[in-house]
């Protein structure tokens, strides 16, 4: 029997919970959808500001184009045609409550505090490359490909996407090396997750292209601050939770994530440059995304807002204390304590105060900040934690013994019955020794 | 000592009557080689601090054939030193090429981080700066970036490789661009699916390796087998070297078979094995003698430690000089052990496996096997783990009533004689080569002309246009009208393609109380072991199967203190697809024996519940589950209605001695093709119908040809098949030998088989071999030429 047979023989090489069959969705293109595409495809490439630059406008696609060719110009390059989506967007464009200029309109010194990046302090931010990709799967192996590249930057205020496509596999040199061009040009990439998918994933590209890896310039990675920010508050970092709950935006029709594969898998087949319609779209709408969150958070950074959730002040404090920002971290500290919030949230304000006062050398002050708290707390395991903290401010810092005693009291769910028996004890000690050697002190 | 407890054992008539075999073998000096000229002084010196100022002539052997550039497959005895054979040629690499680098495979965990702190020692010793860092599962984050980016030797297991590695492998681009040596130990290990999937990992680690523009060489290290370069060459694709002249020196040794005494004839039940294991152990063990016990099972370790500890403290010694050695245990446990019995102060080692034990188990004065292995290279594997320098030492079989103990048991010169077995894979099997190379077109697109490994672009090509049919690859044509074929699909093919098994996705064990995984099993094995019911055996505690969830692949269990044990009843129906050759046999040429391509339709259908220790069958229980079904190759014997209506007895009874010819003839064929018996299945069907299920009622139906089957058990066949058939005569001549010799007086497992339960004793009449004998030479078979 020979290798055909059995091979005929065999049952599907499709793995039981894996790979799902492409969908069939040719036949969901029906002539009142299509023009309504048209119109919307027009829309798409042929917005454009009027500058007095040297950019073209591009010419309005052919979409009635023969299958297999993109509707979208291609423009020669040493490695091939390159396809290109352009836009440009007006430069009072909000996405949702957001204006995408804001990514300008802060210094370096604030990216680089929320990014905890002391490298992208002294970039000129006017040249940052903002960075999303559109793949054929999740997984990053080397069978994963980004087959839309989306780009976007600043040309004198005004932001500008340039979406990248590979037209079929194996054809991904023109727009990696266009790709590597930018980055050359860029001070900085911004992504959202760009760290563990995006840059690794696109640098096995390179790889399998057998090209080099272009250097790449500072990575601010969104998710990470969006993380850091967000998180207390919304439970979720998702992009597209982030954009409806903090920017305001809502997304009408766009595409499941989960069918993006598909749909390019769809196009290669039978040439339908259509059904890559909602992805480009959802990569444009991703890119403007995430020029908006980098406003909001750095203006948001920039100017503590009482009137803003206790939450993200109390998230911006810990930020800006761990990037070595202090008067910022006592404004935001200061106006999570005056917005609206839990007691357990006031409770960590407090004890955020008592560590900044600390790092200033204001013991004194800190004990004061931290004994408020204390009263606030309900947790008992929060609760030991503060006794604690107070207990070696106390000994340590401000020789108040009898105090740090009343403290250490109750510091065993904080640091252990072996620790805290410890503490009692040299307490005690240089309690007794003092009151030998000095007039007698009042002993709890 | 060892001596004395020999001298005690001849002297006891009612023991030593049941040794069927006794032998000494001599002493091996030691053949030495000199250190090799151009070994880089840096490694000079490393050997020097470990008072290594010659080599053996094998290890000298491999380094020249290493970096001469060739493959090679080391194939001496166990612990001949066989971790210096490869790790010289690597280390030599490492002082010459501060860049080079090497990948290590190892079947197990354990053995990668043994060999990880040995390499280690020896690379700091020698002053190479080159890491060796081990990267499988529980490696954490920031050690996994070392290995990749700086880590000069990485350890790791096939699995890893092919799920972790390979679908990665531009992260991994200084490993690969850099490579120059591949280490497989173990490599006997690697035999039926395992062995053919492995060999298809390799044919994609090949390609990749080229892809960054690396050609390393193979070095293979093996236990003894029967074909260790032709099991090597077949799993490269390529031509591999061999070296098998150990050089290591062995003192005498003395090999001892033992067949407990049959204590019911009728029956053919024998003494207990493991009890007799125990007691011959014990003896070594009060005696001083240092002791290696392998038992078949982990139920059989736990039972024998127990056993002998009781009979230590009785006689007032010390219980805890008898220890287990169970695999699981951590890198520090093993230590432990190991030092406590090159101290002495554990004097006795329980295992299941010799695969389990570290490198540094050092060598033992006696080795006692509880029952036959299973395979030769088994049985010498363990055995080689006896024999100080210079002392005698002994290596001891105690066999057990199954088929294979008993065969040796009865002709043990046959067992010093055998050849070891041969490891067979076969990489081109159809289902685990499309899976491979649906990987490989993950890691990098296929050309349409492009071949893997040693399989022709022709068959790569049938196998790419059969995945782009399934909407796994898309086929691109570029200018030059060259086609290739790109991975087109957003799932990860390496996490559903299981090394160990064939087609079917893996099972998951799931404990309800602890709401956690604890296994995973193969789909085969599922029916067998976990259908509703079952009692679930894992690390020596027993579960309840409460319910098989066979659409989501997962079993859930409950922990269960049982005092029996299930004991699945397969259903097994198979049908000729066609007939590759046959051959009429016999003097009067009634006997039709084929070969060819068959379906096998097994059915678990129920399932019988036996009594620990006892044994006693203590009731059954129904089983729903669906069919299992393969093609596969297999042998057939059809005896003609005429023949069977000629013999005295009832229709019946023939049919059964049909059976039990079925059961001898797979155990001589197990025995001649150095198989393992569960590597091959038998039956009885009839040829012509198919469809018809051969059950006791029906089968005395006229125009049903009654023919025997003994197939291939791996789905799409590993080449047994024809090898059985072109054998046949000598088969069939053997099966009469087995059956007329056996001194049981009905039938029992060693010939026969065991009987079944509703066919009435009665003395009279011929029993089933008896019938069986009478068939064969109707049949003209006899028992010579």
């Amino acid at each position: 029997m020979d290798f055909r047979q059995k091979l005929a023989r065999l049952k599907s090489p499709v793995g039981r919970n894996a790979e799902a069959e492409p969908t069939e969705d040719a036949s969901t293109h029906e002539a009142p959808a299509r023009s309504s595409r048209i119109e919307h495809l027009r829309a798409l490439i042929g917005e454009v500001v009027q500058r007095d630059h040297r950019r073209e406008v591009r010419r309005e696609a052919d979409v009635a184009a023969a299958p297999r060719a993109l509707p979208w110009p291609a423009v020669d390059t040493p490695h091939g045609p390159l396809h290109v989506v352009e836009r440009w967007l007006d430069p009072a464009h909000h996405h949702g409550n957001a204006p995408v200029a804001g990514a300008l309109a802060y210094s370096a010194r604030t990216l680089a505090a929320l990014a905890l990046d002391p490298s992208v302090a002294e970039l000129d931010l006017s040249r940052m490359l903002l960075l999303d990709t559109e793949t054929t799967g999740l997984s990053g192996g080397t069978g994963t490909v980004a087959f839309l590249v989306g780009l976007a930057s600043f040309t004198d205020g005004v932001l500008r996407i340039e979406q990248l496509i590979v037209p079929s596999l194996g054809a991904e040199a023109p727009v990696l090396a266009r790709l590597a061009e930018c980055l050359r040009q860029a001070s900085c990439v911004v992504t959202y997750n760009g760290k563990s998918f995006d840059w690794p994933l696109l640098r096995t590209r390179y790889v399998l292209s057998r090209m080099a890896v272009p250097p790449l310039p500072p990575h601010v990675d969104l998710l990470h601050v969006s993380r850091r920010i967000w998180k207390p508050r919304l439970g979720g970092v998702r992009l597209t939770q982030v954009e409806r709950e903090i920017l305001r935006f809502e997304r009408e029709g766009d595409i499941d994530g989960a069918e993006i594969p598909a749909r390019y898998f769809g196009f290669l087949r039978d040439g339908l440059a259509e059904r890559l319609l909602p992805v480009i779209e959802h990569n444009q709408n991703d890119l403007i995304a995430l020029a908006a969150m980098l406003g909001k958070l750095s203006a948001h950074f920039e100017c503590a807002d009482k009137n803003a959730d206790a939450r993200d002040s109390l998230a911006f404090a810990r930020l800006a204390m761990r990037a070595s920002e202090t008067a910022r971290a006592f404004d935001f500290v200061k106006a999570a304590l005056e917005g609206e919030g839990t007691s357990t949230l006031k409770a960590s304000a407090l004890a955020l105060l008592g560590d900044l006062h600390r790092r200033q050398g204001d013991a004194q002050a800190a004990a004061a900040v931290l004994e408020e708290g204390l009263l606030l707390i309900t947790d008992a395991s929060a609760s030991a934690q503060a006794h604690f903290v107070l207990a070696k401010l106390y000994e340590h810092e401000l020789s108040e013994l009898a105090l740090a005693n009343r403290h250490a009291l109750h510091t065993e769910l904080a640091e252990g019955p072996v620790a805290h028996g410890r503490r009692l004890g040299r307490l005690r000690r240089r309690l007794l020794l003092r009151q030998a050697v000095s007039s007698p002190e009042v002993t709890p | 000592m060892l001596a004395g407890v020999l001298e005690g054992w001849q002297g006891e008539n009612s023991l030593w009557r049941n040794v069927a075999l006794h032998e000494r073998l001599p002493a091996e000096p030691a053949v030495y080689s000199e250190l090799p000229p151009e070994l880089a002084p840096q490694l000079v010196k490393a050997l020097a601090t470990r008072g290594i100022e010659r080599v053996y002539c094998h290890q000298r052997e491999a380094f020249e054939l290493a970096s001469g550039g060739r493959d090679l497959v080391i194939a001496t005895p166990t612990a001949s030193g066989k971790s210096l054979c490869y790790n010289l040629p690597v280390l030599q690499a490492l002082a010459e090429e501060p860049q080079a680098r090497a990948l290590y495979l190892f079947p197990t965990k354990a053995l990668s981080r043994d060999q990880e702190v040995a390499l280690r020692s020896l690379l700091q010793d020698a002053g190479l700066s080159h890491g060796a860092i081990t990267y499988d599962g529980d490696t954490p984050a920031d050690a996994r970036r070392a290995a990749r980016d700086r880590s000069g030797v990485i350890l790791t297991n096939p699995d890893m490789l092919h799920t972790g590695i390979l679908p990665h492998h531009a992260a991994w681009a200084r490993l690969f661009s850099n490579l120059r040596y591949v280490v497989i130990d173990e490599l006997h290990t690697y035999r039926g699916v395992f062995g053919s999937h492995l060999a298809n990992v390799l044919r994609r680690l090949l390609r990749v390796a080229r892809f960054h523009g690396a050609d390393p060489k193979f070095i293979f290290a093996s236990a003894t087998i029967g074909n260790p370069q032709e099991h090597a060459s077949r799993m490269l694709g390529r031509e591999v070297s061999l070296v098998d002249k150990s050089g290591a020196p062995k003192g005498p040794r003395r090999i001892i078979v033992y067949n407990p005494p049959v204590v019911n004839a009728e029956l053919g039940i024998r003494a207990s094995y493991i009890k007799t294991s125990v007691r011959l152990a014990a003896d070594l063990v009060s005696a001083g003698v240092s002791t290696l016990v392998f038992g078949q099972s982990r139920n059989n370790v736990e039972m024998m430690l127990k056993y002998l500890r009781e009979r230590l403290a009785r006689e007032k010694l010390d219980p805890n000089t008898v220890h287990a050695y169970r695999g699981g245990y951590l890198p520090q446990e093993r230590r432990e052990i190991e030092r406590a019995l090159r101290d002495g102060e554990i004097a006795c080692v329980v295992a299941t496996n010799a695969l389990e034990l570290g490198i540094d188990i050092g060598a033992l004065d006696a080795v006692v096997c509880a029952g036959y292995p299973g395979t030769v290279a088994g049985l010498w594997q363990r055995f080689g783990r006896s024999g100080r320098r210079g002392n005698e030492s002994l290596a001891l079989l105690v066999a057990s009533s199954a088929p294979l103990d008993q065969y040796f048991a009865g002709t043990p010169q046959s067992l010093l004689g055998a050849s070891v077995e041969e490891a067979r894979i076969d990489p081109d099997n159809v289902e685990i080569l499309v899976q491979h190379v649906k990987c490989g077109a993950f890691e990098l697109p296929f050309e349409a002309d492009e071949s893997f490994g040693d399989v022709p672009s022709a068959v790569v090509g049938d196998a790419l246009g059969f995945l782009a049919d399934h909407r796994l690859l898309h086929k691109v044509t570029g200018a030059n009208g060259r086609a290739v074929y790109h991975w087109a699909s957003d799932a990860y093919p390496a996490n559903h393609v299981s090394l160990r098994s064939i087609g079917w996705d893996n099972f998951v064990v799931v404990d309800l109380d602890r709401e956690a995984v604890i296994a995973e099993m193969d789909f085969r094995s599922t029916h067998t072991m976990l259908h509703e019911q079952a009692i679930y055996q894992h690390s020596g505690e027993q579960y309840q199967v409460e319910k098989l969830d066979f659409e989501n692949h997962k079993a859930f269990v409950r922990k269960i203190d049982s005092d029996y044990f299930t004991d699945a009843m397969t259903h097994v129906r198979v049908a000729v697809l066609e007939e590759e050759k046959t051959a009429k046999h016999g003097a009067s040429e009634q006997l039709a024996i084929s070969c060819g391509e068959v379906s096998v339709i097994e059915k678990v259908v129920g399932y019988k519940k036996i009594k620990f220790h006892t044994h006693e069958n203590v009731g059954y229980g129904d089983v729903r589950l669906p069919e299992m079904q393969m093609h596969t190759s297999s042998l057939w014997l059809t005896v003609p209605e005429a023949v069977v209506a000629a013999q005295p007895v009832a229709r019946p009874e023939v049919i059964d001695a049909l059976r039990g010819l079925g059961h001898a003839l797979h155990t001589v064929a197990s025995v001649s093709l150095m198989v393992d018996p569960r590597d091959l299945g038998h039956t009885l069907g009839d040829r012509k119908d198919p469809e018809l299920p051969p059950s006791k009622g029906d089968v005395g139906a006229p125009g049903f040809d009654p023919t025997i089957f003994v197939y291939d058990r791996m789905p799409g066949g590993v080449g047994l098949a024809p090898r059985l058939y072109d054998e046949r005569e000598e088969l069939l001549r053997r099966a009469r030998r087995l059956i007329e010799a056996c001194r049981c007086e009905l039938g029992c497992p060693a010939c026969v088989g065991p009987l079944a339960g509703n066919v009435p004793l009665q003395n009279e009449l011929p029993s089933r071999r008896r019938i069986a004998v009478a068939l064969l030479s109707d049949l003209g078979i006899g028992a010579t030429h």
